[in-house]
């Protein structure tokens, strides 16, 4: 299960409050076509503000909405926070101003986040019957460029026609980056305007799809067509500004922000010393940090204007026992640091951001973690990955540019990519045949983020009702299945891998007809029903995470059995992935062993035919059984 | 439903009424009653707090509610307002606290946070305020004592009316007591809304003691009742004649399993209803007074009134129906007067909204309001009928009534062969008993009567079906899809009949195709939408309707696919046909009938030239029982007697026979029901069949082990096989 972040995500998108919750369950072509926006323009303008603020963007966007097909209505939502503000809304229902509506004002929650400042605009925008119109006029700043990241074309509504403009004043050093145009008929005029000092870009679109929210879904950068603006710096009267010229401007603001923190180095030392009490080895007492603060913090994701940058004060975090990704990211640096390690903070944008930090921006990165700079080596420390093991990273910072404290100057690398072993799930068992009954050992191993998942899920069980949780998910639920002398290790310790065994006496497994034994050697089928309806989804699928899933299943043949008939196997391979199975006979024994590989966690679009007609193969294996009959 | 106190409480105080007061924050004012509040509970003198000793039977759990204390004090005072108007404040405080030893990482989560209203006003025309406080400290297992600052509280909403916070508990760690409280104080003018409390002495974790006391004013009107062998209370009085009431419980076990249980009917419980009145206590309410209540009610509705709405049209309706009404018998003129009064309040309206999809067939209109216009149209149609008043078979008892809430009002309409009507929704049928109140007594009320104090027919009950009839019947013609003999091709007939039908007509029926059947039963010559386009004003409206229509009947694909889903337990691969061949919306015809045809896959195994035919899977997907749930010591409820009677028949492919039929023929039978089933070779056919019958609604929890041989057996055979063998 993944860890909530903290989200650079345009604020849109992620609305699920009572008033609009129907937002995120957005219509996409031929779904729902009801209420579309027939036009809107929405202009940007850099312009001079005052001393708190000495510059700002105002959006200016007029939206007209036509329904298509029967009345009914919308929720109209706008987000900000404390570092933006609505100026105004005006509301025209079917050509007239209609004053009554009056939009609330609220706290912006969400399930994932404990706390936000972020804030809701918000009311019902009403359509009485088909082909009547409705508008609506928004004024809203941005108090501060470095705020104003991304302008997105596509909205919650099927869009016929749109225009965006951006006016950006001589003084203002700004780049535009157009990202994700392709396959967008969208169009793109500039405009240098001497007298009024300001260069206008224009950009016109036409039948843009709505936003729609798919499960394991590429974040939104990288799908849908958007502006992003990097704010570089400043020159307005008052005097200059500067923002993320380069990546070192970014790197001196949040270090400016990091400064500001307080941490108690002498309650860390002391409590550093206390978790590692008794241990010798260096990188013994850094795990045994990094699975403290796993184990004893609880992650919260607070979101609060200035503070959704700077972490809270070690000690605080500490003493709370609960924090987000910055406080823990924080209390495992000063612990760390107390037993005299060279550790630091990093700022990273995981896998849900397209943008990396060759453009310096806020949105570039939504989460933070430690570095341990230890003989030379960097390891990194994720502790608000609850269960995964020293060493180990997740899918979601794999590869991804890390920026790294290094005081006045900055260390950027990248998170070390692993290979699906990380994460393999291996599954052994050998047993022995006896009419309709297969019984033996068998073992699982759950390695990487395969077994953080089912520490997660385990950890949310209650204890009372642990082992019956286990054994169930052991069997599937098949009262057949019967399960004896578990041994387990792994539950209480993320640095080794996950592992049962235990004895097993499975009845009804094979099925007898006659002279006849026909048995069935996967008892879990991995990926088996993971074909994807093509009729629904649109959008790349991310899978959780690498991995590969072995299976090893060995029978001992009754006596006086020989096989009949034993399936073909299965050989795919593919770059991101690949399926094999094979059966062997050597000797008495019957040997069953798949390999499932998942290499690549992006499966393209293109590639979701191959996709389904492999998965299709592969169910089709998965049915086949193994003949056994009287010698 | 056994929701923990703290659960149940924070719910409850989102649903308070408060009295007349600013709503907006007042923070120093807060803050400083915050402490005083803090002060008061935790000076509390109350050796269950203090005693941190886990019972050795209780070791091992994954959370031990070491005590749970519940106080409730209740006064009002007079007073005078700036006109000089005198007004009666209501003072309502409820505190709950509890300690509780955290043992896992599971129920650190389920306690590291509180989510409450500080403030929050009144709805509606009363006037008031609730105001909440908390106050949690951990106590380590040093014995150090924490307190947990409540200024890390966060604001998640504040408007005018009121203000939502969170308070994340800090420092809490596995192996900690957690001392917690929530104190709710409200105030409200001139009425006090009743509370209706339910306290249950079970829970999901163990409670070594728990208690509950009150002292409630004497202008308030305290009732009380405790059900299911909890203690009594005992009851007092103070110097200032409050009412004093005690009640506690210690060691008590976790809540056993959830599953086909009523914790109302099994679970000791107390039960306080807290109002304003100034009446003497009443320990367990008679029936007679709920009764009175409901009289009122009844009055309330003015039938005469609404009938006099309707009338005309109901006439017109009835003539066309049948023109000749008035010579028909008592029996034929209610069964035509409820089908015309239904179609009216049910079906011959349009929304703002304009609903026509699944949403429409969950319309709800009052049981009061329906019944009693109904009673008045019937009256004028010659027919008698009385209202009855029902308890729910999976709620309070008759002898433990405590709110009109806790009965169904049903109405007996008296002829040769009396019947009774419930309003249950749309598709409801005269003659229909509700699943819910089958097999309950169901006493009459006479609204002019009734101060007389007598309940008529208390030993009258409800009938009770039987598992005949509430059937499910399957007929599931299988072949194979074509080339591919991997996937099965279903056309499948299913008869809901009885109580079966109850659930699937919500989801399966479309409004239009009822409406339109209705109409036409009734000889209604204009539709809704004739009317519609008939007038100038709602022309436009028509348009809309008529999309809204076409939206719902394009959603039924994906309404009949959920239910093949369930039913199987596996998403069909294509849905390719469906139909209702008789929505059940008449007593003459009351099943449920419809017809669905899918592929699906995954039921045939491939065994080099051979297959096997996974026939159990196809037939019936059981139930699936943890193995804690194979152990039983309460009672069995299950919503009513039922059966399954399924039949497949598989078209055996050219050049395969079939072997292993003879593992299909199996009988089970026992005091609780059976599951008998068999298969046969008809031709080129191979006919299975499954029959599984639950002979009761409810069983003692000594027939558990009964119970489960059906579940098992049901269980076995969903797993056989039979083999298709080629040559």
């Amino acid at each position: 299960m993944r860890r909530p972040l903290l989200l650079s995500l345009p604020l849109a998108l992620t609305l699920s409050f009572a008033g609009a919750n129907t937002l995120l369950a957005s219509p996409y072509f031929g779904e729902d076509s009801n209420i579309v926006i027939s036009s809107k323009t929405e202009r940007y303008s850099f312009e001079e503000g005052e001393k708190d603020h000495p510059v700002i963007v105002r959006e200016e966007s007029k939206t007209q909405y036509y329904c298509s097909e029967l009345r009914a209505s919308i929720p109209w939502v706008e987000t900000y926070d404390g570092q933006s503000r609505i100026d105004g809304v005006k509301v025209y229902v079917n050509g007239s101003r209609d004053k009554s509506i009056q939009p609330k004002d609220e706290y912006y929650s969400s399930g994932d986040i404990f706390y936000s400042d972020a804030r809701v605009y918000y009311f019902s925008l009403p359509f009485a019957r088909k082909g009547t119109s409705d508008e609506v006029d928004l004024e809203k700043t941005t108090l501060d460029p470095r705020y104003f990241t991304t302008v997105y074309f596509t909205e919650e509504q099927l869009v016929r026609q749109k225009t965006v403009e951006i006016v950006v004043p001589k003084w203002m050093h700004v780049d535009i980056k157009e990202m994700n145009f392709a396959g967008y008929s969208i169009t793109k005029a500039h405009q240098n305007d001497d007298r009024k000092g300001v260069d206008i870009y224009t950009y016109t679109m036409s039948n843009l799809a709505p936003f729609k929210t798919e499960q394991n879904s590429p974040g939104p950068t990288y799908v849908y067509p958007h502006l992003f603006i990097l704010s570089k710096y400043a020159e307005p009267k008052t005097g200059k500004q500067q923002y993320f010229n380069e990546l070192k401007d970014q790197y001196a603001w949040y270090r400016s922000l990091v400064r500001q923190v307080n941490n108690d180095a002498a309650v860390m030392k002391a409590k550093a010393a206390e978790i590692t009490k008794g241990l010798t080895g260096d990188l013994d007492k850094v795990k045994a940090i990094y699975q403290w603060v796993q184990e004893n913090v609880r992650y919260i994701a607070f979101e609060n204007g200035m503070a959704g940058f700077r972490p809270e004060p070690a000690q605080d975090v500490l003493r709370k026992k609960y924090g987000d990704c910055k406080g823990m990211a924080n209390l495992t640096k000063n612990l760390l640091t107390g037993l005299g390690f060279d550790a630091r903070l990093c700022w990273i944008g995981t896998d849900h951001i397209a943008y990396d930090y060759s453009t310096p921006s806020l949105a570039v990165d939504n989460h933070m973690i430690c570095a341990l700079n230890y003989k030379g080596k960097l390891y990194f420390l994720d502790a608000t990955e609850s269960y995964i093991g020293f060493g180990q990273y997740a899918q979601r910072i794999q590869g991804r540019q890390v920026l790294i404290e290094n005081g006045d100057s900055y260390l950027l690398q990248r998170i070390p990519v692993t290979g699906c072993e990380q994460n393999e799930v291996h599954s052994q068992y050998d047993l022995q045949l006896s009419g309709s009954t297969l019984s033996g050992q068998v073992s699982h191993v759950w390695k990487g983020e395969n077994k953080e998942d089912l520490l997660f899920q385990a950890n949310a069980v209650h204890k009372n009702k642990l082992q019956e949780s286990l054994l169930e998910f052991l069997s599937r639920g098949n009262q057949n299945y019967v399960i004896t002398g578990v041994k387990q290790e792994g539950l209480d310790n993320r640095n080794t891998d996950l592992f049962f065994q235990y004895k097993l006496v499975y009845n009804n497994a094979a099925t007898v007809f006659d002279n006849d034994i026909y048995v069935d050697p996967d008892f879990r089928k991995e990926f088996g029903e993971a074909d994807i309806d093509t009729t629904i989804r649109h959008k790349d699928y991310l899978f959780d995470c690498k991995g590969d899933w072995i299976t090893e299943t060995n029978i001992v043949l009754p006596a006086g059995y020989k096989v009949q008939d034993m399936p073909t196997g299965l050989d795919v391979q593919r770059k991101g992935y690949s399926f094999t199975i094979s059966y062997k006979l050597e000797g008495s024994t019957l040997k069953y062993r798949k390999a499932i590989f998942i290499k690549d966690v992006h499966l393209a679009r293109s590639g979701f035919a191959q996709w389904n007609t492999d998965v299709a193969q592969l169910k089709k294996s998965y049915l086949q059984q193994i003949t056994l009959t009287r010698k | 439903m056994n929701c923990s106190l703290r659960t149940c409480l924070l719910i409850t105080l989102v649903g308070i009424s408060g009295m007349t007061a600013s709503g907006q924050a007042d923070v120093t004012k807060y803050k400083e009653r915050a402490a005083a509040v803090r002060q008061e509970v935790w000076g509390w003198r109350d050796p269950a707090f203090t005693n941190k000793t886990v019972p050795a039977k209780f070791t091992g759990e994954s959370c031990v509610i070491m005590a749970r204390k519940a106080l409730i004090e209740a006064d009002s005072k007079r007073r005078m307002d700036w006109a000089l108007a005198s007004h009666r404040n209501f003072y309502y405080n409820s505190t709950v606290r509890e300690m509780v030893k955290i043992n896992d990482k599971a129920s650190l989560e389920e306690y590291s946070q509180l989510s409450y209203h500080q403030f929050k006003k009144l709805n509606g025309w009363m006037s008031g305020t609730t105001t909440t406080f908390v106050g949690a400290r951990i106590i380590k297992p040093d014995g150090s004592v924490k307190e947990v600052n409540t200024d890390e509280t966060v604001t998640l909403n504040d408007t005018k009316t009121s203000r939502q916070s969170k308070l994340a508990i800090s420092d809490l760690q596995i192996g900690d007591m957690l001392d917690y409280y929530v104190r709710t104080e409200e105030y409200s003018q001139d009425y006090k809304e009743p509370e209706r409390l339910i306290f249950y002495f079970g829970d999901d974790h163990p409670i070594v003691d728990f208690a509950l006391h009150c002292e409630i004013g004497s202008k308030y009107t305290v009732q009380y009742s405790s059900m299911n062998k909890a203690p009594e209370a005992k009851q007092s009085t103070n110097d200032d004649k409050d009412v004093i009431l005690d009640i506690g419980m210690k060691d008590i076990p976790s809540a056993p399993t959830g599953f086909w249980m009523s914790s109302i009917r099994e679970l000791p419980a107390f039960r306080l209803n807290v109002m304003g009145g100034g009446s003497k206590p009443v320990k367990d309410i008679p029936l007679t007074d709920i009764f009175n209540t409901m009289t009122y009610y009844i009055g309330l509705v003015d039938g005469p009134a609404q009938f006099a709405a309707i009338r005309s049209q109901m006439v017109d309706m009835m003539r066309g129906a049948d023109h000749d009404y008035k010579k028909l018998s008592d029996d034929s003129v209610a069964r035509l007067a409820y089908y015309v009064y239904r179609f009216i309040r049910y079906y011959n309206k349009v929304d703002n909204a304009l609903e026509v999809g699944q949403d429409r067939n969950n319309t709800d209109i009052n049981d009061y309001y329906y019944l009693v216009t109904l009673q008045t149209a019937l009256k004028h149609f010659g027919v008698k009928s009385t209202f009855v008043a029902v308890p729910y078979k999976h709620g309070p008892d008759i002898g433990h009534i405590m709110s009109v809430g806790d009965m169904l009002l049903v109405l007996r309409v008296d002829v040769d062969k009396p019947f009774y009507v419930a309003n249950l929704n749309m598709f409801t049928c005269p003659g229909y008993i509700l699943a819910s109140v089958e097999g309950q007594p169901c006493p009459e009320i006479h609204p002019k009567s009734f101060n007389h104090g007598e309940v008529v027919g208390l030993n009258v009950k409800m009938p009770l079906s039987s598992a005949e009839e509430n059937q499910q019947q399957e007929n599931l013609q299988v072949n194979l899809n074509g080339a591919d003999m991997q996937v099965l091709h279903v056309k499948r007939h299913t008869v809901l009949k009885g109580k079966m039908k109850e659930s699937e007509q919500l989801r399966l029926l479309n409004f239009e195709d009822c409406y339109e059947s209705e109409r036409n039963m009734l000889h209604v010559e204009k539709s809704i939408m004739d009317e519609l386009k008939k007038a100038r004003k709602s022309r436009n409206v028509s348009e809309d309707y008529a999309t809204a229509l076409q939206k719902a009947r394009e959603s039924l694909k994906d309404r009949f696919k959920e239910e093949i889903s369930s039913e199987f337990e596996k998403d069909p691969k294509d849905v390719l046909a469906w139909k209702v061949d008789n929505p059940g919306l008449r007593s003459a015809a009351p099943d449920l009938v419809y017809s669905t045809e899918f592929t699906v896959d995954g039921l045939m195994q491939r065994a080099g030239n051979n297959f096997i035919l996974n026939i159990g899977k196809v037939v019936n997907s059981p139930l699936k029982l943890t193995p804690s749930q194979r152990t039983r010591n309460v009672d069995i409820y299950m919503s009513y007697a039922r059966t399954l009677d399924c039949t497949v028949s598989f078209l055996i492919p050219e050049g395969y026979t079939v072997q292993g039929m003879d593992k299909l023929n199996k009988t089970l039978e026992n005091g609780c029901g059976s599951v008998v089933t068999s298969a046969k070779i008809q031709g080129n056919q191979l006919i299975v069949h499954f029959r599984r019958q639950y002979k009761h609604d409810q069983e003692p929890a000594a027939s558990w082990p009964q119970m489960l041989a059906i579940i098992d057996a049901s269980t076995d055979f969903a797993d056989q096989k039979v083999l298709l063998k080629k040559g």
